[in-house]
C-alpha cells in the first residue's frame, strides 16, 4: 500500500531530514512509526500525502509512483488518505457536525449523501449528541474524536496519524487507539506516528523506529509476526 | 449530473456568504480599501475626462482663416470648397463674405470702428474659416491650402494649433499611464487587504487541501468573497464621488458648472460600470494574488 524505496529529503535550510528509507507497509496494516523528536517522522508522513517530495528515491501509494503526479492529480490521492493531527486542525467558526460534514463536501460528495455519512460516523465515535457544538466548546479528546471522524468519513484506505494521543491523558489515549484499532479491523490501512512508547508497547503491533531521519529497526513486536519482517 | 452540479454551486455560495459573515471585519477593511482607491481612480479618471474635454474644446474653438484674393469669384469658391470637402483634415468650413467680416470687425471695435466707416470701399477679403479634424496638423494643412484656388493667404498660429494638439496627445498619454499606475496601486492595495482575509483562513485552506480538494474549489469561494466584498466597495466609491462631485459643481455656480459640462449625476452613472468592472477585476486578481502565496 506504502512503499518508500531509498528515500531521502533535504530541506532548502540545508536539513537532512530523512536518509534512506526504505520501508514496505502492506495493505491492512497496522504500523507505528516511532522516533524522537525531529526523527523525521512528520516528514515521511508528509510525504505519503505528497505535501512534500523527496529529495532522491520513489514513493509509491497504492501502485502510484506520486512524485511523478501530476498537480492536477494530488487532491485525487488526498481523498483516499485521511489524516490526524496532533493539534486536532478543525475549523473553530464551525460546528463538530459542519467540520466533518466539510470534508465530503468540499470533495463534491452530495448534500443528502454527505448527511447521511457524517451522522453515521459521528455515532460511530460517540459524537451524535454533540454534532451541533461549536468545537471550542469540547475536551481535548472530544476534539480528537471530531478529527478522527472527518478524516474517516470518506472512507479512506489508508489513515495516517501525527502524535494523535499527545494532547491526551493516558485513559483518552487508549480510547482513542482502541479506535484505531477497529478502523484496522475494517482493513484500513494505519501508520501511527508517536513517541509514545508505552502506548506502542500496550498494542504490540509493527513498529518502525527512525532515529536521526534513517530507520534504525522494524520490527514486529508481535512475535508470531516477526518472521515476516526479518530482513536478515 | 445537473444537480450534483448545482448543488455544488448552492454550496460555493453558502461558503462564500458563510466566509463574508465569518470575517466581517477583514470584508469592512476590504470594502473600505477598494472603495478608497477606486475613488481616487473613479475622481481622476473623471478629471482627466473633463481637462480633455476643455482641451479639446479650447481646440475646436481655434480655426484656421483662408482669405481669398481680391479676383476670387463664384467659380473660384466653388473650386475651394470642393477642395475643403475633399481634405481629410477638414472638419468643417464656413463662408464668411466681405461684408459679413466687416460687420463683425465693427461690432467688435464698437465706438473706435468709425475709422472704418468713414472708408469708401471695404478692406476686407471674403474669407474661410475652416475647422481641422482632432487627427490634423496644423501646419501641414496650411501648407497644403496656400496653393488651393483663390487663396491668398492664410492666418498665422498653425504651429500654435499643433503644439496645443501635441499637448493633448500628451495629456492623453501621460494620462492613461497615470491611471494604469493608479489602478496597479488599487490592485496592491486592494491584494493586500485581501491577503489578510485569506492569511485568516490558512488553517482552512490547508484542511480542504489535505482533504483532497481541488485548487479551484478552495479558490472559487475566497475569489468570489474578494469580487463581491470590491464590488460593494466600488458602489460606495461612486456614492462618495457623486456626493463631493455635487458639493464641487453647486460651489462653482451654475455658469460654470454649464462651461465646464458639470454633470454629477449622468458623470457618475456613466463611470459606474466602468468602477465596477475594475472592482471586480480588482478583487479577483488580488485573491488569487494572496491564494498564490498562501499556496506557495
Amino acid at each position: 500500500m506504502i512503499q518508500m524505496f531509498n528515500v531521502e529529503k533535504k530541506y532548502d535550510n540545508g536539513v537532512q531530514a530523512l536518509r534512506g528509507i526504505d520501508i514496505q507497509i502492506p495493505k491492512g496494516e497496522f504500523a507505528f512509526l516511532v522516533g524522537p523528536s525531529g526523527a523525521g517522522k512528520t516528514t515521511l508522513l508528509r510525504m505519503v500525502t505528497r505535501e512534500i517530495e523527496p529529495t532522491a528515491g520513489h514513493v509509491v501509494v497504492d501502485g502510484r509512483n506520486i512524485e511523478r503526479l501530476p498537480l492536477s492529480k494530488i487532491p485525487y490521492l488526498r481523498r483516499g488518505i485521511g489524516v490526524v493531527f496532533q493539534d486536532y486542525r478543525l475549523i473553530r467558526s464551525r460546528s463538530v457536525y459542519d467540520n466533518v460534514a466539510f470534508a465530503l463536501r468540499v470533495i463534491g460528495t452530495p448534500r443528502d449523501e454527505a448527511h447521511e455519512k457524517t451522522a453515521r460516523i459521528l455515532d460511530l465515535l460517540g459524537l451524535k449528541h454533540k454534532s451541533n457544538l461549536c468545537v471550542d466548546e469540547l475536551s481535548g479528546g472530544e476534539k480528537q474524536r471530531v478529527c478522527i471522524a472527518r478524516a474517516l468519513v470518506n472512507d479512506p484506505a489508508i489513515l495516517l496519524t501525527d502524535e494523535p494521543t499527545g494532547n491526551l491523558d493516558p485513559e483518552l489515549a487508549l480510547d482513542v487507539m482502541q479506535i484505531f484499532v477497529e478502523v484496522n479491523n475494517r482493513g484500513t490501512t494505519l501508520l501511527v506516528a508517536t513517541h509514545n512508547m508505552p502506548l506502542v508497547e500496550r498494542f504490540g503491533r509493527r513498529v518502525i523506529r527512525i532515529v536521526g531521519g534513517r530507520v534504525v529497526s522494524d520490527d514486529d513486536i508481535r512475535p508470531q509476526l516477526r518472521p515476516l519482517y526479518d530482513t536478515a | 449530473m445537473i444537480f450534483a452540479q448545482l448543488d455544488e454551486l448552492f454550496f460555493q455560495v453558502r461558503e462564500t456568504v458563510s466566509g463574508l459573515r465569518h470575517a466581517r471585519a477583514l470584508v469592512i477593511a476590504t470594502v473600505a480599501s477598494t472603495a478608497t482607491s477606486l475613488f481616487v481612480l473613479g475622481a481622476f479618471i473623471l478629471l482627466f475626462e473633463k481637462a480633455t474635454f476643455l482641451i479639446d474644446q479650447l481646440r475646436g474653438q481655434y480655426k484656421l482663416v483662408l482669405y481669398l484674393n481680391s479676383e476670387s469669384d463664384e467659380t473660384g469658391r466653388y473650386e475651394l470648397e470642393t477642395r475643403l470637402g475633399a481634405d481629410r483634415d477638414v472638419q468643417n468650413y464656413v463662408f464668411i463674405s466681405r461684408s459679413d467680416a466687416l460687420e463683425s470687425l465693427l461690432s467688435d471695435l464698437g465706438e473706435k470702428g468709425w475709422v472704418l466707416k468713414t472708408l469708401e470701399t471695404n478692406p476686407l477679403p471674403d474669407a474661410y474659416e475652416v475647422e481641422l479634424t482632432a487627427q490634423a496638423r496644423a501646419k501641414e494643412f496650411a501648407d497644403r491650402a496656400r496653393h488651393y484656388p483663390s487663396v491668398e493667404r492664410i492666418s498665422a498660429g498653425e504651429e500654435w494649433v499643433d503644439r496645443l494638439q501635441r499637448f493633448v496627445w500628451a495629456c492623453r498619454y501621460v494620462g492613461l499611464v497615470l491611471i494604469v499606475i493608479l489602478g496597479f496601486a488599487s490592485l496592491l492595495s486592494i491584494a493586500n487587504t485581501i491577503w489578510l482575509t485569506v492569511y485568516a483562513r490558512r488553517d482552512e485552506i490547508h484542511i480542504m487541501k489535505q482533504v483532497g480538494a481541488t485548487n479551484w474549489f478552495i479558490r472559487t469561494p475566497l475569489i468570489l468573497e474578494g469580487v463581491l466584498a470590491s464590488l460593494v466597495g466600488a458602489t460606495l466609491a461612486v456614492t462618495v464621488l457623486w456626493i463631493g462631485y455635487s458639493h464641487v459643481a453647486s460651489q462653482l455656480g451654475p455658469q460654470t458648472a454649464d462651461f465646464l459640462s458639470l454633470n454629477p449625476w449622468s458623470d457618475c452613472v456613466r463611470i459606474l460600470p466602468r468602477l465596477l468592472f475594475m472592482g471586480s477585476l480588482l478583487g479577483a486578481v488580488g485573491s488569487l494574488i494572496s491564494l498564490r502565496r498562501i499556496e506557495s
